[in-house]
């Protein structure tokens, strides 16, 4: 659906990327720090502990080794004290001096509370131990020994005091190595987790953020699966829904396409309007012409619609409408569509003029009304050719009233015209199928000149305009003639040889609208003009006669039906505009011969009956409208030969003769209701009309009509059915049945199916 | 339709009725109110003799003043300054390109449609 432009789009452009993460909050930022922390807490455990253990196991063996030698020297000075032997108790405690550890040292006597000798500084809160024991503290061990003789006596006490510092010292060092080697080992140890995590977990991490985000950028990505455990089926997740996600997109930019494509093959301009008259994207093709809807800017329906007048009616009317229309619920539409603009014509009075129809169509979601789509046909050419049609009638109408304003002037005159340019016509192309002189221009000239001035003395636009432009071209014929002593280029030629031709068919054309025009068609061409004086005499001398001077005589005398009918046709539009109708005329048999008395008195005769069928029988539009018929009505004359003389038939598609009002109107006379009311309105005086109008009314019409057919030797009979309409007969007087068993006029069921 | 000029007249109101409206017309600047009973749609001339639009506007208001639906007066004239103008002269709309008898048979419609648009939002306002 989104056209060229959103093509270069895929999934998700327009919606703000997802942030990077950045190195104070990774993964592997915090997963570095948490295994260094975590490794850096067990290894500083794991180095006190080891430590402490460490120092315990020196301490120990000192205090082993201590033990030893205190009882040593208990040993040793127990013979000493037994002989009490001062010199050699000193000897003995000077034998510790040398060992530097020795911090004090003291040897009691049995029964003294105060050492006999000592060696080193005395504790502060010393005193003479009471056995033997041994106390460890953090800088120093102090023993003490119950010296005894072999049998068992006790001889003194001894008592030690040795320094740890050796052995602190020496933990403190080992201390530091475990502490070191520890952190050593947790450095190494976070070095590999955090390396492993990082091949084995940030690398693919990353990996499929990157993919994600270049999947977001709308490419189509996968990622190299490399391992079977969970991020490996993170990866073959990530692939999966990439494949799906491009899958998607395809299937949607076809459907796009497809969509697209049916938008832009539909005759109308489609487009999407939603609140505010805000267009969509989607729009097709010939919406981008007919409405100009390329523009990238916001585009606002009434906008589009009424360029020229954005703040007039019109478009305040759509504002509204789609105010209304827009969050309607789906149900109200029907009523809401009604108010809709029905048309709209942009750039009135340019070239650029459009004129379209439109239909909108609701686009709904959970019952309500969210948008509109807009199908605007362009009917500008339609339209166009509609009002060139219309021209077209009317010029031909207006040529037609023109021709027959001519030929109520005397168209023998035109036909004497038009043939006289035929012939001139026909010289012009002789003199140019050999090789021109100047004289043969001249005359060229003069013959076109003619020709034109004739035409529009008679009014015929289309002739005189190619007379015209054929004398131009003559004239110029003509100056190359003058100017130059060479044959006149075959181009030149070649354009007055067109301009021949479209003068004939002009030529042409203005017979056909003679013959058209004429009451008596094709015959007019073949008229001669005598005098009606001449005619008269020639009848009175021969008219009686029954041979066949007598029967040609009686031809000539004869006029054709069609004369007395050619002004009818006008007159008709003009009596039923008079009376707010509308009716028309038609005439068959226009070439059929009338006998003289006949077509004396016919023109007037077929005048009063046709105003009589538009004022009494055609009924008003409305009135034709309910009773099922056409708007027009239509009268019909019709002559068709007869042995004894032609029968001549006026037909109308009114309402028919109203029985009830004639016979009302017959007994107000003190006439005889019971006579058929077809013979009650051929008698003088009886009109069912109130007041005498312009076209009838007058009630002495139809009974003078009567009187003039019977004085040529004619009757006249009227049929009517109510509803249907009236057929007025003219009929030649007659005794045998042979006539009165022809087909002698048009049936009212006839005229109806016109 | 109230204008100076009949042949105006004649042919919108020729126009206008084959579209399918009633049309009343006059040239009648004094008096014109007692053609208002039953018009929905008052179309006004602006450049008149003696008065103009404007005038027989406030002629008009007046007269129906006491009238439960009065008809809405819409402004018509050639003058492109007084035709953007309509709501400052007092008219409830106006009619553009005048002489363009198509132009004004669409501007018609589009008046009495959203006479019924306006009527359909104040019955059902839209939550």
């Amino acid at each position: 659906m989104p056209d060229q432009r959103a093509e270069q789009q895929r999934s998700g452009p327009s919606k703000p990327r997802a942030p990077r993460a950045s190195a104070l909050t990774s993964l592997g930022t915090k997963l570095a720090l948490t295994v260094v922390l975590v490794l850096a807490i067990a290894s500083a455990i794991i180095g006190v502990t080891l430590s402490e253990r460490a120092r315990a196991s020196v301490i120990e063996s000192k205090a082993r080794a201590a033990s030893m030698m205190v009882d040593l020297f208990a040993a040793s000075v127990a013979p000493v004290l037994d002989f009490d032997d001062q010199e050699a108790l000193n000897a003995e405690l000077g034998n510790l001096r040398a060992n530097k550890d020795v911090l004090y040292a003291a040897v009691w006597k049995a029964g003294q509370e105060q050492p006999a000798v000592e060696l080193g500084a005395r504790p502060a809160l010393a005193i003479r131990p009471s056995g033997n024991r041994a106390e460890l503290s953090e800088k120093h061990i102090e023993y003490a020994r119950t010296v005894s003789d072999p049998n068992g006596k006790a001889l003194g006490v001894v008592a030690v005091h040795l320094s740890l510092a050796n052995e602190n010292a020496e933990a403190r060092r080992l201390q530091r190595r475990i502490v070191g080697l520890s952190a050593l080992v947790a450095a190494a140890i976070a070095a590999l987790v955090i390396a492993v995590a990082r091949r084995q977990v940030l690398t693919p991490l990353n990996r499929l953020a990157r993919a994600a985000r270049r999947l977001e950028g709308g490419e189509r990505v996968q990622v190299e699966v490399r391992s079977a455990d969970e991020v490996g089926n993170l990866g073959r997740a990530f692939n999966a829904m990439a494949a799906a996600i491009v899958d998607r997109e395809q299937r949607l930019e076809a459907l796009n396409k497809r969509q697209q494509e049916l938008f832009d093959h539909m005759r109308q301009a489609v487009v999407v309007v939603g609140e505010g008259g805000v267009l969509d994207e989607v729009r097709s093709r010939h919406a981008l012409e007919v409405l100009d809807a390329e523009s990238p800017e916001r585009e606002i329906l009434w906008e589009l619609l009424y360029p020229d007048d954005p703040n007039g009616v019109e478009a305040e009317a759509l504002r509204e409408w789609l105010t209304l229309v827009i969050g309607a619920p789906s149900t109200d539409w029907d009523q809401l569509a009604e108010l809709s603009p029905a048309s709209a014509v942009l750039h009135k009075g340019t070239p650029g003029e459009r004129m379209l129809t439109l239909e909108f169509r609701p686009i709904s979601d959970e019952g309500v009304i969210k948008r509109l789509l807009l199908l605007a046909t362009d009917e500008t050419e339609k339209r166009r050719l509609e009002r060139a049609v219309e021209q077209q009638e009317q010029e031909h109408v207006r040529q037609m009233a023109a021709m027959r304003r001519l030929i109520a002037g005397g168209g023998q005159l035109l036909v004497r015209v038009l043939d006289g340019a035929r012939e001139r016509l026909g010289f012009c192309r002789e003199t140019l199928q050999r090789e021109l002189t100047l004289a043969d221009a001249e005359a060229f000239f003069h013959h076109a000149h003619t020709i034109k001035g004739e035409a529009r003395a008679f009014d015929l636009g289309a002739l005189g305009t190619e007379a015209s432009l054929l004398e131009d071209k003559v004239a110029e014929l003509r100056r190359w003639l003058r100017e130059r002593a060479a044959a006149p280029p075959r181009p030149l030629l070649a354009e007055l040889g067109e301009c021949l031709d479209r003068t004939e068919r002009a030529v042409q054309r203005a017979a056909e609208l003679l013959v058209e025009a004429s009451p008596i068609g094709p015959a007019i061409l073949e008229q001669v003009t005598v005098r009606r004086s001449d005619i008269d005499a020639l009848l009175t001398l021969a008219g009686e006669r029954r041979d066949q001077l007598g029967r040609v005589v009686s031809r000539l005398a004869s006029r054709p039906f069609g004369e007395s009918t050619f002004n009818l046709a006008e007159a008709v539009v003009q009596w039923a505009t008079r009376s707010g109708k509308r009716a028309r005329l038609a005439c068959e048999g226009g070439d059929v011969m009338v006998p003289p008395a006949l077509a004396r008195v016919l023109p007037g005769v077929l005048s009063h009956l046709v105003r009589n069928a538009v004022a009494h029988g055609i009924e008003a539009p409305e009135e034709r409208q309910r009773a099922g018929k056409l708007d027009t009505g239509l009268v019909v004359l019709r002559a068709v030969p007869g042995e004894r003389g032609p029968v001549i038939a006026i037909t109308d598609d009114g309402r028919g003769l109203d029985r009830d009002a004639v016979r009302n109107r017959a007994v107000e006379l003190g006439l005889d209701a019971n006579m058929p009311a077809a013979d009650l309105v051929l008698i003088h005086g009886l009109t069912t009309r109130d007041r005498a109008e312009d076209l009838a009314g007058r009630g002495v019409g139809l009974s003078a009509v009567r009187a003039e057919l019977e004085s040529a030797g004619y009757a006249v009979t009227l049929t009517s059915e109510s509803g249907r309409g009236t057929i007025v007969t003219l009929r030649p007087v007659a005794t045998g049945s042979l006539i009165e068993t022809m087909d002698l006029g048009p049936k009212l069921s006839d005229t109806a199916a016109r | 339709m109230i204008d100076d000029s009949d042949a105006v007249l004649a042919r919108v109101a020729n126009r206008l009725g084959a579209a399918g409206y009633e049309v009343v017309t006059t040239n009648q600047t004094v008096g014109a109110a007692r053609h208002l009973p039953g018009c929905e749609l008052v179309i006004l001339d602006y450049h008149m003799p003696g008065i103009d639009g404007q005038g027989v506007l406030e002629s008009l208001r007046a007269a129906v003043s006491s009238w439960p639906k009065p008809p809405l007066f819409y402004l018509y004239t050639s003058d492109r300054a007084i035709s953007s103008s309509y709501r400052r002269l007092g008219f409830d709309g106006g009619f553009s390109n005048k002489g363009d008898d198509g132009t004004l048979v669409r501007q018609v419609d589009a008046a009495f449609r959203l006479i019924r648009i306006k009527a359909l939002a104040k019955r059902a306002p839209k939550g």
